[in-house]
């Protein structure tokens, strides 16, 4: 590594809070604590509200490490944190309805028992929280206080906007919304949330009073000092917290008019094709032994789990909400801590957001996979989508160096929906131009066709980049 | 003593702005969630008396 990449380089997200901030140095994460945040996190510790949530899977564990790694002189850093590493970072905006509903939940949990040991949360971003072993926790350990008493929640605003208002929107509007949260990185503006809710919502009484109310008073009382000799007292804040959990509760959505959702007990082919496919995806996997896997257009997660259950941590992205929450649902019946689905548009995927688009990142900066699974993808992405092969194969090798790649030939019926409604352009979709354009890319090391099935599988490595 | 938000973020390390709006609608509301908090600590109480007062009614022809 040369002299440059060893030097600390503080993350395009942490600016904000001056109580620290994230850097990373040798290729690892680091979180420095400033002095002006001693107090508060002595008494995260000496409360016992620390080992509690990291023992409750609510917060992400972290250790100390020597100051000498703080990128500014060590005098300026109280302590430096090496925290835990995620394995794959999502924003809310990749979340199906009941993973943010669990976020949310997740964040006034930890509040309530920040507030038994005497600290309460400064913040109530959706992004401080990721999913971790199949569980939501808060990634910040800086985010507590000392419980000022007698004063309201600082983050009430923060949380509404950042949760409340998207779940509600996703549950009585449209579950498409929460791709709001991609447009406005502070969260939905209540206003905006208040217009788009149904009028049944005033009738909810904490909806009235958390998004309703709350966006009247914003607009009544923009920019007035606050100078009153009211408090909101403990336990008044209790059931300020109470009410926004049962707000949160109330909420629900459940996929019904899915075209995806039911794709598995949809017939597209025979039992002794899927049986076959199955087994194909368990040799390659077997060959290839990632120790990643990003399974794309992974639907309900079926072929992700052949992945996930031999402990291989596995990504599950799909387009079609629906599918993403039936997926998560089973991951959270079975306790399956090796699976994350989550919802993606691989035509117009994350990209990157806030201040100098450094903020949060794209989906292509989030890392790489050992391997990559497209099963029943490749026709969407060309036919639906105008993508020529070559493009495919240039974005596939970008993402992981082993590939799990199913093609799905012209006379297969789901091809042949795909053209019903359009003219067939699409003279290079051949299963030849296909080998061609990939063998650009990878070395295919199995090629076998399915069962009783025009499909076809294979198992291809990314070629060495020259130097 | 006034609660003086400014008072608030000397003392306390908050970042945010947690907007005024937000700020005095919770203030607005803390009797509102005060009283919630009683009545439902006090609910299994006031329920329990609501029957007896209505069981007793109801038990007086008998006697």
């Amino acid at each position: 590594m040369s002299e440059m990449g060893d030097a600390p380089v503080p993350s395009g997200a942490s600016f904000r809070d001056p109580s620290g901030f994230l850097f990373t140095a040798q290729g690892r994460l680091y979180r420095q604590v400033n002095p002006v945040y001693r107090q508060h996190y002595e008494h995260l510790f000496d409360s016992g509200l620390y080992h509690e949530l990291v023992e409750c899977g609510l917060l992400l564990p972290h250790r100390e490490v020597g100051r000498e790694r703080s990128p500014e002189s060590s005098a300026q850093a109280y302590r430096i944190l090496e925290p835990e590493l995620l394995d794959f970072v999502s924003y809310p905006f990749e979340w199906c309805f009941s993973q943010y509903k669990d976020a949310a939940l997740a964040t006034l949990e930890i509040q309530k028992r920040a507030l038994q040991h005497g600290l309460w949360l400064k913040d109530g971003s959706a992004y401080n929280i990721q999913f971790h072993r199949g569980r939501p926790l808060l990634i910040d350990s800086l985010s507590f206080e000392v419980y000022p008493e007698g004063s309201p929640w600082i983050a009430y605003r923060q949380f509404c906007q950042h949760f409340l208002a998207p779940l509600c929107l996703m549950a009585y509007r449209d579950v498409r919304l929460g791709q709001l949260m991609r447009v406005f990185l502070d969260g939905m503006p209540l206003d905006l949330a208040s217009r788009l809710l149904p009028f049944r919502t005033y009738l909810v009484l904490p909806l009235f009073i958390h998004i309703h109310l709350h966006a009247a008073s914003q607009k009544r009382y923009a920019g007035t000092p606050v100078h009153t000799n009211r408090k909101l007292g403990r336990t008044a804040l209790l059931e300020l917290i109470n009410s926004l959990e049962a707000a949160v509760r109330r909420l629900g959505w459940s996929p019904r008019d899915s075209s995806w959702a039911d794709y598995y007990t949809d017939i597209h082919y025979g039992p002794s094709a899927l049986e076959h496919k199955r087994r194909l995806v368990n040799e390659f996997l077997d060959y290839a032994q990632p120790r990643s896997v990003w399974d794309l257009g992974a639907n309900t997660g079926m072929f992700s789990r052949l992945a996930s259950q031999r402990g291989i941590y596995t990504v599950a992205f799909d387009l079609d909400p629906a599918a993403v929450e039936a997926n998560y649902r089973q991951c959270v019946r079975a306790g399956e801590a090796n699976l994350l689905p989550l919802v993606l548009d691989l035509t117009n995927p994350s990209p990157a957001i806030g201040w100098e688009n450094r903020e949060r990142q794209a989906f292509l900066e989030r890392g790489q996979a050992d391997a990559v699974m497209a099963l029943a993808l490749i026709h969407h992405l060309s036919i639906s989508n105008n993508l020529p092969l070559d493009y495919l194969a240039s974005f596939f090798q970008k993402i992981g160096a082993w590939l799990i790649v199913e093609f799905i030939p012209r006379e297969d019926p789901q091809v042949q929906r795909l053209l019903a409604s359009r003219n067939d352009i699409f003279s290079n979709y051949t299963v030849e131009n296909f080998e061609a354009s990939f063998s650009r890319q990878f070395e295919i090391l199995r090629s076998e066709q399915l069962h009783g099935s025009p499909r076809r599988m294979f198992l291809m490595r990314r070629r060495q980049r020259p130097a | 003593m006034p609660f003086d938000p400014i008072h608030l973020l000397t003392t306390t390390f908050a970042y945010l702005d947690p907007g005024s709006g937000s700020f005095i609608l919770q203030l607005l509301l803390a009797s509102l969630f005060g009283a919630l908090f009683v009545v439902k600590a006090y609910w299994k109480k006031i329920k329990g008396a609501i029957r007896g007062l209505f069981s007793k009614r109801r038990q007086k022809p008998e006697e």
